[in-house]
C-alpha cells in the first residue's frame, strides 16, 4: 500500500507521518517512509540522525544514475522503519518540486517500494505544483493532516481538490482526515459533512509530542504513561485502520471561494446575532462582521 | 584493458537538445508522429532543423506549454488539453503510433505522460508512448534511447518457447541496415528483428530467447530495460570501423556458438584495403576528438586503428558501464573529459594545433579561424558510417578535412598569428 500524507505547512505532517509508519511495524508491516520536502525533516526521529538526501548522493556521483546503488539512498531506521529523504534545493532556489518528482522516479525505476508492505510518501505544504504531486500518482491512498482552524482546513480543501482530480485519471483516492494537534473536532466535522470526507483520526494537543521531536525520538520511544499513552493509542488506531484497506471515500471538495464561506459562516451569519459570543466581545467594532 | 583517465568538469554538456532525435527517428518509424510536450522554442527549434528538409512530410508537432499552463486551473489540464490536441492528430494524420516527447519544461512540472498516453492509447486505440528525452537529463543522441525505451514498452513478449534470436537495437540508415541484415543472414545468424522496426505495427517480441546487441554506444536505458525483461545482452564494440565491425559479427557468432567464420577477417581486410589511402594519410596525425553526439569513443577508437594520435577526447555524458566495451579498445593512458569546461578545452586544442579537431558546431569555426581543420561531429549522426560497406564513407568523413587542411596550410591561407581566445569573445 502507498500512502501520501498532505497537509498545510507545520500542521504535524512529518510528526504524523513517522509515528504512524512506527505503529505499523508494531503491527508486523514493513515500512519505508518518503519524506518529499527539500527541508529533509521527516525521517530524522526514525534514524536519529538528518540521512543524505537523494539529490545529495545524486550530487556526488555527478547525476549519473546508472551509477548508484539503489542501496545507497534508502536507510534502515529504528524500530523496524527505513528511511529517505528526497532533498531538494535551499529556500528560496531552483525547484523542489522537480527534485521530488525525480525522487519518486527514481523509487520507482528502481521497483524500490516493492519490499515493502507500505510506503509512506510525506510531502510538504500545499500540493503547490506538478512536482509536489507526483506521489499522488503512484499512491493508493492520501491522507490530509489538518487542525481545527481556517487556515488548515482551507488548505485541506484544496488538497482534496487536487486528489480527486487526480482521481479522474490515477486509481488513487482519499482515505480520509487526520486532525491533528489541538483539542476540538467540530469546524472539521462540519467541513466533512459538506464534502463526504471523514476523519480517520484525532491527535489531540500533547506536549509530549512536540517534546518528542526536540529529542529526535518517536513517540513509540517514550515511555508509556499520561499523554504518551494517548498519543500512541491514537496512532496505532489510525495505523489499524490504514492496514485494514480503508474504505475509498468519495469527497465532493468546495471551491476556494465556497470553503472560505463556509468556514467563516460557522462564526457570521448575515444575522450577526448567532456570532460566537465570546469572539464578538473581542471585536472592536461588531459591524465590521457584515457581509458585503 | 585500457587505462583511461576520466576527469569529470561538470561544465555544460555540449550537445544540441536530445529533441534532434526526432529528426531521424521520424523517417525511420513509417506512420509515427512526434507530438513534443514543450515550449514554443522547442517547435522553432524543430522546425527549423527538421524544415530544412523539405522533401519530407514532417509528422511531428509541438503541444504547446504556455503561462496560463503553468497557473493551470486543475490538476488534470494536462490530461484534458493533451486529450483534445491527440484527438486533432489523430483526424488529421491517422499515424500509426503517436509517441508524446517530453522536454525540459514538461519535466519540471511534472507533466505525467506516461499516465497521459496510456489513457489516450486506450481512447484512440493505437500506441501513444511517453518517450523521456528532456534536455535536462539527456543530451543529444540519447533522446533515441528514450523513443527506443516507449518502443520497448510496446513491444509484445516473446511466445513460450521462442527460438533463441538477435536483437539488434539502435537507429542506422536503411541501407546499413539491410547490408548488417544481410551478413547476419550470411552467417546464419537467426534475427529476432531491429528496434526501432521500420513498421510499428511488426515489433519484435522481447523475451529470455532473445540476445540484443546494440548498434549505437548510447542506448543505456534501452538496454537496462531489455535487460529487466530477461534478455541476454553482448557487451562488444560499436561496429564503427572495420575491426570493431569484424569484432561485432564475432562477438555475435560467438553468442549463438558458431566459430566465426574466416569470412569475416577477410572482409575486414577488404575494407581496410578499400580505405587505404585514408588510412596512409591519417597515421602520425595529430587529432582532437570533442564531440557532441556520444560516439566520440568508437570514433578515436578507429583513428587509433588507422594510426592516428588522440591528442585531446571529450564526451558530453560517459556512462562508464554501458561503454565498457569500446573503453576497453582505446589507447593506454588517454585522458577522458566529461563536459569538459569549453575555454580550457578550446585554448588546449588550440595550443595542441592538432591536423584535424572533430567538434560541435559551434566550435569549428572559430578553430578554423584559428588555422585549425576541423570536421562537424555531427556528421558522423546523419551519414551512414556503421559496418564495412560504409567504411569508405567514414574514412572520408575524416580523411577530407585533413586533406584540405594540408592544402590549405601549403597554400599559405593559415597565418600564424598569436591568438587570444578570451580577446574573441
Amino acid at each position: 500500500m502507498i500512502v501520501s500524507i498532505y497537509g498545510k505547512g507545520g500542521i504535524g505532517k512529518s510528526t504524523t507521518s513517522s509515528n504512524i509508519a512506527i505503529a505499523m511495524a508494531k503491527r508486523g508491516a514493513r515500512v519505508l517512509q518518503v519524506g518529499c520536502d527539500p527541508k529533509h525533516d521527516s525521517t530524522f526521529t526514525i534514524t536519529k540522525r538528518m540521512i543524505p538526501t537523494l539529490v545529495e548522493i545524486l550530487e556526488e556521483y555527478d547525476y549519473h544514475h546508472e551509477e548508484i546503488d539503489p542501496s545507497e539512498v534508502i536507510f534502515k531506521g529504528k524500530m523496524g522503519v527505513d528511511a529517505m529523504e528526497s532533498g531538494g534545493p535551499a529556500a528560496g532556489a531552483g525547484c523542489g518540486g522537480y527534485v521530488t518528482g525525480e525522487a519518486v522516479k527514481f523509487l520507482r525505476d528502481h521497483k524500490l517500494m516493492d519490499e515493502y508492505d507500505v510506503v509512506i510518501f510525506d510531502v510538504l505544504g500545499d500540493v503547490v505544483c506538478g512536482g509536489f504531486a507526483t506521489p499522488l500518482n503512484h499512491s493508493d491512498f492520501a491522507c490530509v493532516v489538518t487542525a481545527n482552524d481556517f487556515d488548515s482546513l482551507f488548505a485541506a480543501n484544496r488538497i482534496c481538490a487536487a486528489v480527486m482530480a487526480k482521481a479522474k485519471n490515477y486509481p488513487i483516492y482519499i482515505a480520509g482526515l487526520i486532525v491533528n494537534r489541538c483539542p476540538d473536532t467540530d469546524h472539521v466535522e462540519r467541513y466533512c459533512d459538506r464534502t463526504g470526507a471523514r476523519i480517520i483520526g484525532h491527535v489531540p494537543q500533547i506536549d509530549e509530542i512536540r517534546r518528542s521531536r526536540l529529542a529526535g525520538v518517536s513517540i513509540f520511544e517514550m515511555k508509556r504513561i499520561g499523554g504518551i499513552a494517548l498519543a500512541q493509542d491514537r496512532y496505532l488506531e489510525i495505523a489499524d485502520y490504514l492496514l485494514s484497506e480503508p474504505e475509498a471515500l468519495k469527497v465532493k471538495p468546495l471551491t476556494d471561494r465556497e470553503v472560505f464561506e463556509h468556514l467563516r459562516s460557522e462564526y457570521i451569519n448575515i444575522n450577526i446575532q448567532r456570532f460566537n459570543a465570546e469572539d464578538l466581545e473581542l471585536l472592536e467594532d461588531p459591524s465590521c462582521l457584515a457581509l458585503n | 584493458m585500457a587505462s583511461l583517465n576520466v576527469i569529470r568538469e561538470a561544465s555544460c554538456a555540449e550537445g544540441f537538445c536530445s529533441l534532434g532525435c526526432i529528426a531521424w527517428l521520424y523517417r525511420k518509424i513509417r506512420g509515427s508522429f512526434f507530438l513534443i510536450v514543450g515550449s514554443h522554442t522547442c517547435q522553432y527549434f524543430m522546425q527549423s532543423a527538421l524544415s530544412v528538409m523539405i522533401f519530407s512530410e514532417p509528422r511531428f508537432a509541438t503541444a504547446i506549454i504556455e503561462e496560463s499552463d503553468l497557473a493551470a486551473k486543475t490538476a488534470d489540464f494536462a490530461h484534458l488539453e493533451l486529450d483534445r490536441i491527440v484527438g486533432d492528430i489523430v483526424r488529421e494524420y491517422n499515424p500509426t503510433i503517436i509517441f508524446l516527447v517530453g522536454t525540459c519544461p514538461a519535466e519540471i512540472i511534472k507533466i505525467d505522460l506516461q499516465n497521459i498516453g496510456e489513457m489516450l492509447t486506450q481512447k484512440y486505440a493505437r500506441p501513444i508512448m511517453f518517450a523521456p528525452v528532456s534536455g535536462l537529463e539527456h543530451t543529444f543522441t540519447q533522446g533515441e534511447d528514450g523513443v527506443l525505451q516507449a518502443l520497448l514498452a510496446v513491444s509484445p513478449a516473446e511466445p513460450p518457447g521462442a527460438a533463441r534470436e538477435l536483437l539488434l537495437v539502435g537507429a542506422v540508415g536503411d541501407l546499413v541496415e539491410d547490408e548488417i541484415l544481410e551478413q547476419l543472414a550470411e552467417l546464419e545468424i537467426p534475427v529476432r528483428g531491429i528496434l526501432p522496426a521500420r513498421d510499428p505495427r511488426r515489433l519484435p517480441a522481447i523475451g529470455p530467447n532473445t540476445v540484443a546487441v546494440a548498434l549505437q554506444p548510447y542506448l543505456s536505458m534501452t538496454i537496462n530495460a531489455l535487460r529487466r525483461r530477461g534478455v541476454e545482452v553482448i557487451s562488444c564494440r560499436t561496429p564503427i570501423g572495420p575491426t570493431a565491425t569484424r569484432q561485432f559479427y564475432e562477438a555475435i557468432c560467438r553468442a549463438f556458438g558458431k566459430e566465426p567464420p574466416a569470412k569475416l577477417a577477410a572482409l575486414e581486410a577488404e575494407a581496410w584495403e578499400r580505405i587505404g589511402p585514408e588510412r596512409e594519410l591519417l597515421i602520425g596525425k595529430r587529432i582532437a576528438i570533442i564531440g557532441d553526439n556520444l560516439l566520440e569513443l568508437p570514433i578515436a577508437n578507429l583513428l587509433y586503428e588507422m594510426g592516428a594520435e588522440i591528442v585531446e577526447l571529450s564526451t558530453p555524458y560517459f556512462n562508464r558501464k554501458a561503454m565498457a566495451a569500446d573503453v576497453a579498445c582505446l589507447p593506454e593512458g588517454l585522458t577522458l573529459y566529461e563536459k569538459p569546461d569549453v575555454i580550457a578545452q578550446a585554448e588546449r586544442v588550440i595550443a595542441l594545433k592538432p591536423d584535424l579537431t572533430i567538434c560541435g558546431l559551434g566550435l569549428a569555426n572559430p578553430f578554423e579561424s584559428r588555422g585549425l581543420p576541423t570536421k562537424w561531429s555531427i556528421e558522423f549522426t546523419f551519414t551512414p558510417i556503421h559496418g564495412f560497406k560504409h567504411a569508405k564513407d567514414l574514412a572520408e568523413i575524416i580523411a577530407r578535412p585533413v586533406r584540405r587542411g594540408q592544402l590549405m596550410a601549403q597554400r599559405g591561407w593559415y597565418v600564424d598569428q598569436p591568438v587570444n581566445t578570451r580577446a574573441a569573445v
